[in-house]
Formats: C-alpha cells, structure tokens, sequence
C-alpha cells in the first residue's frame, strides 16, 4: 500500500512537473489571485470567468490550471478580506474579523503571511489525505450499482442543501429546478427533444457556462451596482510578512487543529469549506487562552479559519474524483469542465486514468507551494488592483466573460442565455433563493435520471429496490435522518444561529 | 407593512417554483410518459416538476402564516414589459408559418432581440436591465460588427448602466479594452473573430 502510494505520487509528479503544466499551473494560480484578489468576486465566478481559457488546453493541462485558479481565487479572497474587510466569498468572512483588524493596527503583514503559510501547511496534509483516502473509496464506489448512484446522488445533494445556508425547502426546489434545466436538450434514450421548443441551439443542453457565469458572475456584478461604492481602501502599510517566533507559536496548535476539522468537513457535501472555517474560528476562540483578544486582531483567529478553509478545499475534491460527485457549486464548475473535456467523472477516472488523476493531485501540492513563494511577494501589486474603482473594473469583467462565453461555441445565443441566467440569479438572490443547490442539480440532472432508469430496469419497476440493497438504504436513510432532525424547531434555530454571522 | 403577506420573498419564491413545476409537467405531456420500468422522456420531468410545485405550495403558503418579515415589493417588475415580451416570445413560437416564412431573417431577428430586451428590462433596477443588454447586445454584434464595435458597445453601454457614469472615461476605457483583446484574444489565444465589421 504505502509502495503504490509514493509510486503513484511520484507518477502524478512526474506528470505536474513537466514544463507545461507547471507553466499552466502557474498561469492558473497567478489569474486566479489576479481576480479573486477583486472585491466581491468569489472562486465561482473567478472559475467562471476564466474556464473558457482552458478549454483548448489538453485535459489534464486544462484541470490543473483549473485547480490552480481555485486555490488562487481563494488565496486572492484572504488577501481581500484582510486588507480591506471585504470577504471575496462567504468563507472567507471569519478572516476578516480578526485579519482586518490585525491590518489596522499596522500588522497586515504576519496576518498575511500566517494566512498563506497555514493554507500552504494545511494544502500539504490535505493533498496527502487525498492521495490516501481517495484509492480505497474509488475501489467501494465501482462495485456501485445504478441504485447506489441515485441513492448517492440524492444523499449528496440534500446533504448539500442541510448542510448550507438558507432556507431548506427552497433549496430542495432549488436543487429540483436545476435538475429540470439539467435535461433540456436531447433524450440520450430516445433522443426526444425536450423543453426546447423548437430552437436548435437548445438541443444539445443549456451551456452550464451560461448558468454559472449568469447566476454567479453577473448577479454579484449586479447586486455590487446595487450597493453603490462604498469601499475602504487600504491605507496602512504591510510590513514584514513573516509572523514572529512567538505568533508562530501561537498559531501552530491553532492551524494543525484548522487542517484537520478542514479536511473532515471539506469532504462532505455543501459547503465544506465554509462550515470549516466557521467552525474553526469558534474552536480557537473557545481554547485560546486570550479570548478576549479575538474580534480585536488575534493571529490564531486568522490562522485556524484559513487553514481549516484550506483544507477544506482541497478535500472536497475527494467526492468529485472518487465518485463523480460535486459536492459544492465549485465542484460543479470542475465536473463540467472535466465533461467539457470529454472525461466522465467517476471512481473509473483513477484506474483508467492515472496520470490525470495522480497529476492533478500532485499539482494541488505544487499550485499551493506556487501560492506561497509567488504570491508573498507580489502582494504589492495586489493592493494596487484594490484601488482600482469598481466603475471601471466592472465593464472590464463583463467583457472577459462575455468574450469567454461566445468562444465555447462561437454562439451569440449562449451569451444571451447567460443573461438571461444573470436576470433569473438576480431574482433568486431577491427571493433569497441561494444558486448553489441549483447549480449542483443542473449538473446531476442527466446522471441522475441515467441512473434512475437503469435502476428501475433492474429491478422491473420495483421502486423498494433502493432501500433492499444495504449501501443505498444507509445511504438514504442518512438523508431522511437528517431532513428530519433539520425540521425540528430546536436544531432548525441553532442552524440560523450557526449560519447567522455570515451575511 | 400590515399586508396579508407576511413574507414577499416566500411568497414570490412559491409563486415561481409553483408555476415553473406546472409549466414544466404541462411541457412533459408531449412526450412519452412510458412505465415505471420503461422510463419515456417524460418519467423524471414530471415527477421532478410534481415535487417542485408541491415545494413551491408549501413556501408560497408559509409566506402567509407568522411575524411580517418583507413586503410584497421584493423588486421593481415592469408587468406590462413582461407581458409584451411573452407576447413577442408567443410569436416566435407559434406564429412562424404566418409572419416568418418567405420573409426575410432578420424579421425574425428583429423581433428575438425585442423579446429579449423588453425581457431583460422587466426586471429590478435600471442597472440590471441596461447592463445585461448590453452584454447579450455584445453577443450578437460580434460576428457582424467585430469585435471592436462589440467592445465598445459592451463596456460603454455597461458602464452606462452604473451609477457614477462619466462618457470620457468609458470611452477611453472602451478604446483600451478594444485594444488589449484584439491583441490578447485574437493575436494572443488565436481565437478567429471578426476584428471590424464584416463591410469593411
């Protein structure tokens, strides 16, 4: 076991390091932070923005950047949400709290730099995590049946929705509206066409580009116009960005106890990374010795959160590249991406294609030492972005997106969906109707049905089979066990009351 | 706020999830509905479409019963707008053999990009509508305008649609934007778009 593991990581290095990816993985990391450092832009739509420069890359070349624009994003996030109090995504909301603080009592620099050493400290033991965990769950998830996968799907999918924010029904109508949109297109079956109404650039699905760039991208741009500017700049200096010895010290319980809830709750579904750095905040401020410190600029406030957010990021890849599942809005934009480049995700990924598989998990480690020996110094530069006025920033961000849209098929229709997905992302965020839910559903939606049918086939129409065979009845028992316990008046407060600081 | 509403989100949230369920199933009728072993097209749709409206019901209900929390007046519709736009979408649909056929394209082109716009502009604040315009007008001026005219358009009409807008400086920003991909996108990535106006 422990042979093949190193074997397999020296193969995924092998493939990481070649010259190419690591200059895609660069190119990745370095966009990544380049927009993620923008205020109120979020990984999602950073993802977004920038998926359509990977499409004419080979797949793994293509993934690895991808996987680099994430940690960037969220690297890019930190830095915003600790130099000028605005959190890039909602993850990033605990950084803020003690970070910004931290940056106006002249110590932006150790907060920095603790932020970017804990990720990378937590990066590390996650991608090892991954490379453990990930072989032995891939083996279970093959001898999966079609019953299995639906029962799978459903769990994930309703886990997701508990396990986020917001009200529960409404991402459950959420979740079932984006697996509806999911299979507009042609039947794979009978190669009806469905609720395309005659118009043929609907017949092969709704671009999930149009969605996510609609839903997320353009709805943030939108509600950001609505708030009018009101912004602070950053006015102090940075200073050293090394921690001290003694803020090391400090910090060094606090970011292995980050990683290590990080990397458990990144792997379930919804949304991993925030519930970690929630989470983890609320432990250092129950251990720390000087609790009265948090909220004014302590270290270990920034330390834990990032890590554990990290950590979380990166472990949520286990989902997705053992069973093919997404497990956040993230995930999603992978999955497609991968399916754009004309993989199938699934645990058959690892034995079919171990240089994909291993090479990207290699390049997660080199993307997040990349993010620490890069990005340190180039801090400078990115505080120059942050004064850029949103007026102009904003038309400059429509463009990349609308330019990005148009190349996948160069279709003026597919930009038109995505603003109309911009029209409806607007009017769910009024309803306070999250898109995540939806996202995830839209990419299910076919898989799921896939699997439903051949379900039902196998079993001649007997809809009890998915609660005779063990691993789906567990499976789904974990999810009506949970609605449940969500719809109790006492753990239904205690959730709005975990979810409350992050608005 | 003493409306009978207790909750505008909800109750808007449930109006939307139960019509969008029953347009949906109403949609699936066309297709083969097919056995529960034998699923047709329009097995999983329907059931889908039945759950989401039950979900809708429930919110939509919900926003009548406990403490006033939002108005009914979530965001500014424009219902006349909307109607004309589902008028104009009804025609693209429906009257194909009656307006478009023999006519020339750019008939039908014309009246697709009105639906759109008056779709577009039903909704929520100024910026929303004039910024979301321009981005689909951006779309469909790139094949025949090139992508110069498109950027233009793009950010000077976006820009537009902020708050503190000032010609000069979109203008300039737009002439820099217009440079910077031609350079990027077509000379960088190699994508073939049209750089000016198919006439030229």
């Amino acid at each position: 076991m422990d042979t093949s593991l190193l074997a397999n990581l020296a193969l995924g290095l092998g493939v990481a390091l070649s010259w190419q990816n690591l200059l895609y993985c660069l190119a990745g990391c370095l966009l990544g932070t380049l927009i993620g450092v923008l205020p109120g832009i979020g990984p999602v739509t950073t993802i977004a923005m920038l998926l359509p420069l990977t499409f004419t890359l080979p797949p793994i070349s293509a993934l690895i950047m991808l996987a680099g624009i994430y940690y960037g994003a969220q690297y890019g996030g930190s830095t915003t949400a600790i130099l000028v109090n605005i959190p890039g995504e909602s993850s990033a909301v605990v950084t803020c709290l003690d970070g910004y603080q931290m940056a106006r009592q002249g110590r932006a620099g150790p907060a920095l730099g603790i932020a970017a050493l804990g990720s990378f400290f937590a990066g590390t033991v996650a991608t090892f995590i991954i490379a453990i965990a990930a072989p032995p769950l891939a083996e279970v998830a093959l001898k999966f049946g079609p019953a299995e996968y639906f029962a799978l799907m459903t769990t994930g999918l309703i886990l997701a929705v508990v396990l986020a924010r917001g009200s529960v029904i409404k991402a459950i109508a959420m979740v079932l509206l984006g697996l509806l949109l999911g299979l507009v297109g042609t039947d794979v079956n009978s190669g009806t066409q469905r609720f395309s109404f005659g118009v043929s650039e609907l017949s092969d699905g709704i671009g999930f580009v149009a969605v996510a760039m609609g839903m997320f991208g353009f709805t943030e741009i939108i509600r950001n116009l609505e708030m009018k500017e009101h912004r602070e700049s950053f006015a102090g200096k940075v200073g050293s960005l090394l921690p001290s010895w003694e803020e090391i010290k400090i910090c060094t319980p606090a970011v292995l106890r980050g990683t290590f809830l990080g990397s458990f709750l990144g792997v379930l579904p919804g949304g991993g990374a925030l519930l970690a750095s929630f989470a983890a905040y609320t432990i250092e401020k129950k251990l720390s010795k000087n609790k009265a410190n948090f909220g004014k600029g302590a270290i270990e406030g920034v330390a834990a959160p990032e890590s554990a957010n990290n950590a979380g990021a990166q472990t949520s890849f286990i989902p997705l590249l053992t069973l093919g599942i997404p497990s956040n809005a993230i995930m999603a934009m992978m999955i497609g991406a991968m399916m754009i480049q004309g993989i199938a995700p699934g645990p058959q990924i690892m034995t079919e294609r171990p240089q994909l598989f291993w090479g990207m998990i290699a390049s997660m480690w080199i993307g997040n030492l990349m993010l620490v020996i890069l990005n340190l110094p180039l801090i400078g530069m990115w505080i120059k972005l942050l004064e850029v006025p949103y007026r102009l920033m904003y038309p400059a961000i429509l463009l990349f997106c609308g330019v990005g849209v148009y190349s996948l098929q160069n279709s003026a229709f597919d930009v038109m969906m995505t603003a109309i997905f911009g029209v409806f992302g607007f009017v769910c965020l009024k309803m306070e109707a999250e898109p995540a839910p939806l996202m995830l559903g839209f990419i299910l939606g076919p898989l799921m049905e896939e699997n439903l049918r051949r379900a039902m086939l196998l079993s001649r129409g007997d809809p009890t089979v998915f609660f005779q065979r063990p691993i789906s009845a567990s499976l789904l028992s974990v999810a009506i066990v949970m609605l449940i316990i969500i719809a109790l008046p006492a753990i239904r407060s205690k959730r709005e009351e975990a979810f409350a600081g992050d608005d | 706020m003493n409306s009978i509403i207790k909750d505008g989100k909800d109750f808007w949230a449930g109006v939307m999830f139960a019509g969008l369920g029953i347009l949906f199933m109403a949609f699936s009728t066309s297709y083969p509905m097919g056995t529960a072993v034998r699923m047709g097209p329009a097995y999983f749709p329907t059931w889908l479409g039945g759950l989401m409206t039950v979900l809708g019901l429930i919110v939509f209900f919900r926003s009548f019963v406990g403490k006033p929390v939002a108005s009914w007046r979530i965001f500014p519709v424009r219902p006349w707008l909307l109607l004309g736009s589902a008028i104009l979408m009804a025609i693209l649909y429906f009257g194909d053999e009656m307006f478009f056929k023999g006519n020339p394209l750019i008939y039908k082109q014309t009246v697709s990009a009105l639906a759109i716009v008056t779709f577009l502009s039903s909704w929520g604040d100024r910026s929303l509508f004039v910024v979301l315009t321009a981005v689909a007008a951006f779309g469909y001026l790139l094949r025949p305008a090139g992508l110069v005219v498109a950027t233009l358009v793009l950010i000077i009409g976006s820009a537009y649609g902020g708050h503190e807008f000032k010609m000069k400086e979109s203008v300039i920003l737009g002439v820099c934007m217009a440079f910077f991909m031609v350079l990027v996108f077509i000379k960088g990535l190699g994508l073939s778009l049209n750089v000016w106006p198919d006439w030229i």
